[in-house]
């Protein structure tokens, strides 16, 4: 198979380039990782991350043929040669396919993704209902790829300022629990014209997301909320 | 990287003000096209007639308010993403904001300057 | 070299060092987790199924049911005291994870839903008990994420990326912290810190077929016995029966729990001759041990007949879209079957290391010295997979793994926070052993001759998962330490085609290798030297367990290959033992 790779390697003190290798692979039942690591066997200076290789940790997101994807549940036979590997885009690279997710983690954080609840801890579990419980469905299964944010185009023009898609999700995540009682501080704090409404509904966090998650679905809800609130 | 500056807890406000001026823009705005359609005022006196209806002078009033509205928030986002030099962006918002209030104007005196 | 000192260094960011860090950060202690990885990509990630403990939402249940059941599952190896201790704290751990966020999937009437695994029963050894507590079936995500949380609310420093090197101790044998390599600029970094706990996860990576991350390459366990400390019980590795034929991403034992079966090439329900009573829901090693069999025997599936068939559509589309999405989505993906329309091809899988770094049940680390068998090496601590406390003897229960790791981390947390207040001044670390590591590190920039890691590393999972596997006899592991000796000369020559700094994952991988290797060494002579067949350990050669020779620990040091033991901790801490009796399902 073809495959062209981003490489950049910072000490070289070469700008980045676009290498063309050649893979003798057999695609059927393989998955993308599956080739990268083969490829690494070969030349041991390509860098990307990696790790349960089964789309649960979300370290190996990278751009495949103009899409975010997880290598290790992409299937090698579903894609158009040559396979053309990039980083994730709208983050600085640090070499290869490894980005610096320092910008997105510092959004996540930002949106202060824990439980608050200051009431006295019950003896035993706090009750949720089924149907309380599945408000959060859709919201608490993100891994923290990033592929969905690095899809945005507001988070590439505003990293240090809109939230992005996967940090707005895990907002909603905890609105969205019965158990948390700070939802009037996670809106205010997301009441603001940089952090949530650079959000323009164009759901390509939506196509990005390997999990199948509908963060558009989960801003808009965020949205209803603060109207509602406000009239 | 520099501090980001946010934070304005505001947004809400304008992003409801531009689905509702899209709301009306959408409404009041058929309504008129679909009028002028089935009754359009050929004539100068027939069109001057129909002006003479304080409805009408509303109706058409709110549509380029509304319009402008819009504008001014869908222009404001725009800047926002692409202009991001502060005092250029600054000077940008100010010069829409003189392009629209001047249509505001223009629109008030065009609907009830004629009455005169 | 630059160096950075806090209170006390946790060395993993998964489960069980989280919890520990949250313990230490809530004290208001300056602590820092160290990661090779981002934490929420640890493989506590990839645990499915649960976590144990006897709250008794679904059925009448008792911690001490689930004691039997764990001494029992462990084949009488682990150590009572420990076990007593976990099954007591279970609950309220499940509570407390509870109030902290995390997730659970709800019964009708609000409560914590639970599910059946193996090997559990009511009233010692009666009746199915239903005891594993769900998040449906992502719970070691949403446990890790909910962990992660936490910790980011109580300001734990994270040092994400940096890779431990080798433990640093002080002339009197106290540990002092660790040199560690931060992997984005390649800069060598020592962290001191006055207590510092392990827990690094497993090492399944060991094994060519395994339901294990590519992280989990034993780091910790190579540091350990770099540090002229033993490893305890690593002949003990659990195959799990379900992993994805081929591909080795695990089915959950909850699809058995929620009511799937196993069937063999002729459609049988094979487990009906092998666990009568438990049937598909018996322990881990003997489902496993039954599979091969059938395989061995030819009755297995598909075109090299090497899989049984795990039977799920029988549950309906409605059971498995609410409590088994995400092996639904992995087995699509890795197996192109979808279980709620037919049946997912299965094999066993190296899952779990029984063994690990010894400690008692405050997560220290203890180790023969001068007055006992069981003596604590001061401010090192050991807790999770990497751990062997001992309360999974010789086969662990499906989703005791989980409680590992909140219970021991929670206790080790709360020791380290009283041993920080006892030791209040730091102690000068011993320049000896930074500058071997040093040297360590450094011997990777000098090119040798023609071997290569990915070349090693693929002969030596291979070469574990033939001649160390689910069936083990002195002839087969003598070859297999024979050649494992042979690839110790070839690391020699190994040179690296990547010699820069900025994120070399070569240089991590070799690093990697080194550790892989002595879980490997210390693997092979440890399970060559038990001469019985003791829960996951089946030696062909010795099919049955003998408790007059056998009923002890395996402490294996590296200088020498040296073998040691100590003797099973069979007296509970309130309770009455529970004396080895023969174990059938």
């Amino acid at each position: 198979m073809k495959f062209r790779l981003y490489r950049f390697q910072p000490e070289s003190n070469q700008p980045p380039c676009m290498q063309d290798v050649e893979l003798d692979i057999d695609p059927a039942g393989k998955m993308l990782l599956d080739a990268l690591l083969e490829l690494k066997a070969k030349d041991d200076t390509l860098a990307f991350r990696r790790s349960c290789r089964e789309g649960v940790c979300g370290s190996d997101a990278v751009n495949v043929n103009g899409r975010n994807v997880l290598a290790c549940i992409t299937p090698l036979a579903d894609l158009k040669q040559p396979v053309e590997i990039r980083p994730l885009p709208g983050l600085p690279v640090i070499r290869d396919f490894v980005v610096d997710m320092e910008p997105f983690f510092r959004q996540y954080k930002s949106i202060k993704p824990w439980l608050i609840n200051d009431d006295p801890e019950p003896e035993r579990e706090r009750l949720q209902s089924p149907e309380e419980r599945a408000e959060i469905e859709g919201a608490y299964e993100c891994i923290l790829c990033g592929c969905c944010t690095t899809a945005c185009p507001s988070f590439w023009w505003h990293p240090d300022r809109f939230v992005g898609p996967a940090g707005l999700l895990q907002a909603w995540r905890f609105i969205a629990d019965s158990r948390d009682q700070a939802t009037e501080e996670r809106l205010d704090y997301l009441e603001d014209t940089y952090r949530l409404y650079r959000c323009r509904g164009i759901m390509n966090c939506v196509e990005a997301c390997p999990k199948g998650l509908n963060p558009t679905e989960s801003i808009g809800r965020i949205k209803t909320l603060l109207v509602r609130r406000k009239v | 990287m520099r501090k980001p500056i946010t934070g304005t807890h505001s947004g809400t406000g304008w992003w409801l003000a531009q689905r509702v001026s899209a709301l009306i823009l959408f409404i009041a705005g058929t309504g008129l096209l679909l009028g002028f359609w089935f009754a359009a005022p050929f004539d100068f006196a027939a069109w001057q007639a129909a002006f003479r209806h304080t409805s009408l002078k509303l109706l058409v009033w709110l549509v380029v308010a509304s319009l402008c509205l819009h504008a001014w928030i869908g222009l404001r986002d725009v800047l926002m993403d692409y202009m991001k030099p502060v005092a250029l962006r600054l000077t940008a918002n100010v010069l829409v904001l003189l392009v629209l209030a001047l249509c505001m104007v223009w629109t008030t005196v065009i609907v009830w300057g004629s009455d005169g | 070299m630059d160096k950075r000192s806090f209170d006390a260094i946790i060395v993993g960011g998964g489960g069980a060092g989280l919890m520990a860090a949250l313990q230490l950060a809530d004290s208001g202690f300056k602590v820092a987790v160290v990661s090779k990885v981002f934490p929420t990509r640890s493989h506590t990630v990839s645990a499915q199924g649960g976590i144990t403990a006897a709250l008794g939402n679904v059925s009448e249940d008792s911690w001490h049911w689930h004691m039997f059941d764990t001494v029992k599952g462990s084949d009488y190896l682990g150590d009572q005291d420990a076990i007593e201790f976990m099954c007591r704290e279970a609950a309220s751990l499940v509570y407390e994870l509870e109030h902290m966020g995390l997730p659970f999937s709800r019964l009708e009437n609000g409560k914590i839903y639970q599910r059946a695994f193996g090997g559990q029963s009511k009233n010692f050894g009666g009746e199915q008990a239903i005891r594993t507590c769900a998040c449906a079936d992502r719970t070691g995500h949403a446990l890790l994420h909910t962990l992660y949380q936490r910790n980011l609310a109580a300001r734990t420093q994270f040092f994400d990326e940096y890779f431990a090197l080798d433990l640093v101790r002080d002339g009197e044998g106290y540990c002092v912290g660790l040199t560690t390599l931060n992997i984005e600029n390649g800069e060598p970094l020592l962290m001191e810190a006055r207590a510092t706990l392990l827990a690094t996860g497993g090492a399944g990576r060991v094994f060519s077929n395994t339901s294990n991350a590519m992280i989990n390459t034993g780091d910790g366990l190579g540091m350990v016995l770099r540090a002229d400390l033993p490893l305890e019980d690593m002949e003990f590795w659990q195959f799990h029966p379900t992993g994805i034929a081929g591909v080795g991403s695990l089915i959950t034992e909850g699809a058995r729990g929620e009511g799937g079966y196993l069937l063999n090439d002729r459609g049988e329900r094979f487990m009906e001759r092998y666990a009568p009573h438990a049937l598909d829901l018996a322990s881990r090693d003997v489902v496993s041990r039954a599979i091969a069999t059938e395989i061995y025997e030819g009755r297995g599936c598909g075109e090299h007949k090497d899989h049984v068939l795990l039977k799920l559509d029988h549950l309906g589309e409605k059971i498995i879209a609410e409590r088994l999405p995400g092996i639904r989505e992995l087995s699509i993906r890795f197996a192109g079957v979808d279980p709620a329309q037919s049946p997912i091809p299965v094999a066993p899988t190296a899952h779990y290391m029984m063994g690990g770094i010894p400690t008692n049940l405050h997560g220290q680390v203890v180790v023969p010295a001068r007055y006992g068998p069981e003596e604590p090496v001061p401010g090192l601590y050991a807790v999770g997979e990497c751990a062997c406390v001992s309360v999974h003897g010789a086969n662990r229960l499906g989703g005791n793994s989980l409680l590992d790791l909140v219970v021991f981390g929670r206790a080790a947390g709360r020791h380290m926070v009283g041993y920080l207040r006892e030791n209040p001044y730091p102690r000068k670390p011993g320049d000896e052993n930074i500058q071997r590591s040093m040297r360590r590190l450094n011997r990777w920039e000098e090119a040798r001759g023609g071997e290569t890691v990915a070349g090693i590393t693929r002969e030596l999972r291979q070469l574990m998962q033939k001649y160390c596997g689910v069936y083990r006899s002195r002839k087969v592991l003598a070859e297999g330490l024979d050649r494992l000796n042979g690839l110790f000369g070839r690391m020699e020559a190994i040179s690296l085609g990547d010699t820069s700094r900025v994120f070399n994952t070569a240089r991590i991988e070799a690093l990697e290798l080194e550790n892989l290797m002595l879980v490997a060494r210390a693997t092979l002579v440890s399970a060559l030297a038990r001469e019985e067949s003791r829960g996951a350990h089946t030696r062909e050669d010795f099919p049955a367990r003998d408790d007059d020779h056998w009923l002890k620990h395996t402490l294996y040091s590296l200088e020498g290959d040296l073998l040691d033991y100590k003797p099973v901790r069979l007296k509970p801490l309130s309770v009455e033992a529970f004396k080895p009796k023969e174990r059938s399902y």
